[in-house]
């Protein structure tokens, strides 16, 4: 597959917007006009339609080739009011805007339906591997000769997914996180900041800290490229990026990105990628829960 | 490239297996009644798979002792029976696996919930555990010991064709070699409360593009299609898939365009992949869920692409109900024999033609027909929109 360029980034998490890597004002009223609309919307897709209509300001619907969106866990808190009414309703006279936004692709279908754009519209459900199904989905589009597809990645955090993650054990690392991730993905360069994408591969399963470096060196030579110049971003817990730096030899400080962690938490860490590393080749290094891993290889464009 | 169907699997309401559904296509037997296997009150038919999920897990092999959420089971009865049909070695490193699901293990999720709603340390774990979309695609990849390309899609209603043509797209890229593609989904409390709050589920059996038609049942199941390069198939393949599209109606967050747009959209987009004229399409198997709306946007599509020279067409939901995330996967099954033998199916409870339809659909099963070229829709919330293109290998 040939590179593909992300053209533009726009993040919304903790409350704050972040269009290509700058802090812009986050203005709900101003993104969402309808106010009837904006209140219907759950956070999550308030959060995600937001993040993907600014990311594709001033774009003609036209010329927006494809919505692909990814969530590891969908729209969490209407799926649960719907549970709930269904419970305490005795399954009578239900609301259907919960049930309606608990679908997996309300965001991408909203973003569509705000815009008008007619075009490809897909998402991934896929745990941790979510966000890189989806951008692989997006690499094939924009080999296909797509323009301007739009890309992007949601999960948020409620009372009850987090009493449940607790008890699951998957918050013994790492606090939850939460937030929207959204890029725009072109054929080629555009702005100044603008990265290439040059290989995504994933793994499912335990990995070994040694399975893990075998598998960055196979993806450096795979790409000719020499492991010393990589910057890596380090997706993952800090113990493992202590023995990646132990065992390559790396001119550039890897950079520790995990802070926090939910399912597509690697669109995050590529939009930091993109716009913290000043290395001509960047790894971005995923783990999700050690059970899903993920290696995303950038360029500068 | 052509990407040649070599493997089908099915289960739905009318039947364990490919042969059993298409028998009971055959000979009209529907798969709807009253509720057995998942508590509800509301008194709607659905189409269920008839085995408990003790049966199921007994029928597949798996300990019975253990929980399975039934969206994971029916997958596996029906991605399994795929993979021996295509007699593939999914060992093999490019062997990927799409699945989709609207649910995922939504039917345990809400047995999890009533303990858990009023004290948050309360509910078993291993029921909730199988929540997400990922985990009934993981189950059945580990079963089927595929251990290359692993992912799941879920757009709603359409979510089977997207994967099917996810994988596809990823053998004309040469991403991989071989991929089983498709979507299961099992009935719960949910979503039949979810198609009730919307007022669109029929309390007597559906009645797909017939002037009375006042909603739609819901089913579950599950369909996989095994999809290879045409080189690599180990035998004579069922058909080829030609076409492929999704296109976004970006009308109504649930409801579809009077003018059909998206439908209008996917299937041109998916007779222009394929290379074809209108003409040469013999036989449509519609989404047709049966609601006034949806039956009604997707014949003015119809219209709009064939004119006066609409091919014959019919709707398999008044059989196995609409199975959501499964739909297209079984429905590209039965859309995969229609090239092959050249089957029409029967459009169940079809009566009196609607007026603003204009349109009447198959009522007969035929077999031995001239089926050069099969299109099938499969539409879902969100405006989503997909169609699929299955033609003859020779």
């Amino acid at each position: 597959m040939k590179p593909v360029y992300i053209t533009r980034t726009c993040q919304i998490a903790n409350d704050q917007l972040v269009m290509d890597g700058v802090e812009a004002v986050l203005d709900y009223k101003e993104i969402i006009a309808d106010p009837a609309l904006r209140r219907r919307m759950s956070r999550i897709v308030k959060m995600g339609v937001a993040c993907g209509l600014k990311c594709i300001e001033g774009l003609t619907p036209e010329s927006i080739d494809a919505i692909i969106t990814a969530t590891g866990f969908g729209c969490l808190a209407d799926t649960e009011k719907f549970i709930e009414s269904i419970v305490a309703n005795s399954e009578r006279l239900l609301n259907p805007t919960p049930f309606i936004q608990s679908t997996f692709n309300t965001i991408g279908g909203q973003i569509a339906l705000l815009r008008g754009i007619h075009s490809y519209n897909v998402t991934y459900a896929h745990r941790g591997l979510s966000f890189e199904s989806a951008l692989i989905d997006a690499a094939m589009q924009v080999n296909e000769g797509k323009k301007n597809v739009l890309l992007g990645a949601i999960d948020e955090i409620t009372a009850s997914s987090a009493d449940i993650q607790r008890r699951l054990g998957m918050t013994r690392e790492y606090e939850l996180g939460e937030g929207a991730n959204f890029f725009v993905l072109n054929a080629t360069a555009s702005g100044n900041k603008s990265a290439a994408v040059l290989d995504i591969d994933t793994r499912s399963g335990r990995l070994t800290d040694d399975k893990l470096i075998e598998w960055i060196v196979e993806t450096a030579n795979r790409n000719g490229i020499e492991i010393s110049d990589l910057c890596i971003v380090a997706n993952c817990n800090t113990a493992t990026t202590d023995n990646i730096k132990k065992r390559l030899s790396l001119k550039n400080k890897p950079l520790q990105f995990k802070t926090c962690d939910y399912p597509t938490l690697s669109a995050r860490a590529l939009d930091f990628a993109i716009n913290n590393s000043t290395a001509n080749k960047t790894l971005i290094i995923s783990d999700y829960q050690h059970i899903n891993h993920s290696l995303i290889l950038l360029g500068r464009g | 490239m052509r990407i040649a169907v070599t493997g089908l699997g099915a289960v739905s309401g009318i039947g364990f297996g490919v042969s059993e559904n298409i028998e009971s296509l055959r000979t009209g037997r529907h798969g709807m009644g009253k509720p057995r296997f998942f508590q509800t009150t509301l008194d709607v038919p659905v189409s269920e798979v008839k085995a408990t999920n003790t049966e199921l897990a007994k029928r597949l092999n798996l300990n019975a002792e253990r929980t399975y959420s039934r969206t994971a089971l029916l997958g596996l009865m029906a991605a399994r029976e795929a993979v021996a049909d295509a007699g593939i070695d999914v060992s093999k490193k490019r062997v990927g696996f799409i699945s989709s699901t609207s649910v995922g293990g939504m039917d345990l999720s809400e047995v999890f919930y009533n303990d858990f709603r009023t004290d948050h340390n309360r509910g078993r774990l291993r029921l909730v555990s199988q929540h997400d979309c990922g985990a009934s695609t993981e189950f059945i990849a580990n079963q089927l010991g595929i251990s290359g390309f692993v992912t799941t899609i879920s757009t709603a209603c359409s979510s089977a064709g997207n994967a099917i043509m996810l994988g596809a797209r990823m053998l004309q890229h040469n991403m991989l070699d071989a991929v089983v593609a498709g979507g299961t989904d099992a009935l719960c409390k949910f979503t039949l409360n979810g198609f009730g709050s919307l007022m669109i589920l029929d309390k007597e059996h559906c009645r797909p593009f017939d002037a009375t038609r006042a909603g739609l049942n819901l089913g579950e199941g599950a369909g996989y299609i095994v999809l290879q390069r045409s080189e690599d198939a180990a035998h004579a393949p069922y058909c080829l898939l030609t076409g492929y599209a999704n296109a976004n109606d970006a009308y109504h967050q649930t409801g579809c365009s009077p003018e059909g747009n998206g439908a209008f959209g996917s299937m041109s987009a998916a007779m222009a992949v394929a290379g074809l004229q209108p003409s040469e399409i013999d036989y449509i198997n519609v989404h047709g869920t049966a609601t006034p709306n949806n039956d009604l946007s997707e014949a003015t599509a119809i219209r709009r692409i064939f004119g006066d020279r609409v091919p014959p067409f019919s709707s398999v939901k008044a059989f196995i109900g609409h199975t959501l995330g499964a739909s297209e996967g079984i429905e590209a099954v039965y859309s995969a024999l229609s090239v092959k033998n050249g089957y029409v199916y029967p459009n169940l409870n079809f009566k009196s033609a609607d007026e603003a339809i204009g349109l009447a659909p198959e009522t007969e099963f035929a077999e031995g027909r001239r089926v050069r070229n099969v299109l099938s829709n499969a539409f879902g919330f969100g405006g989503n929109d997909t169609s699929l293109v299955f033609s003859r290998a020779d």
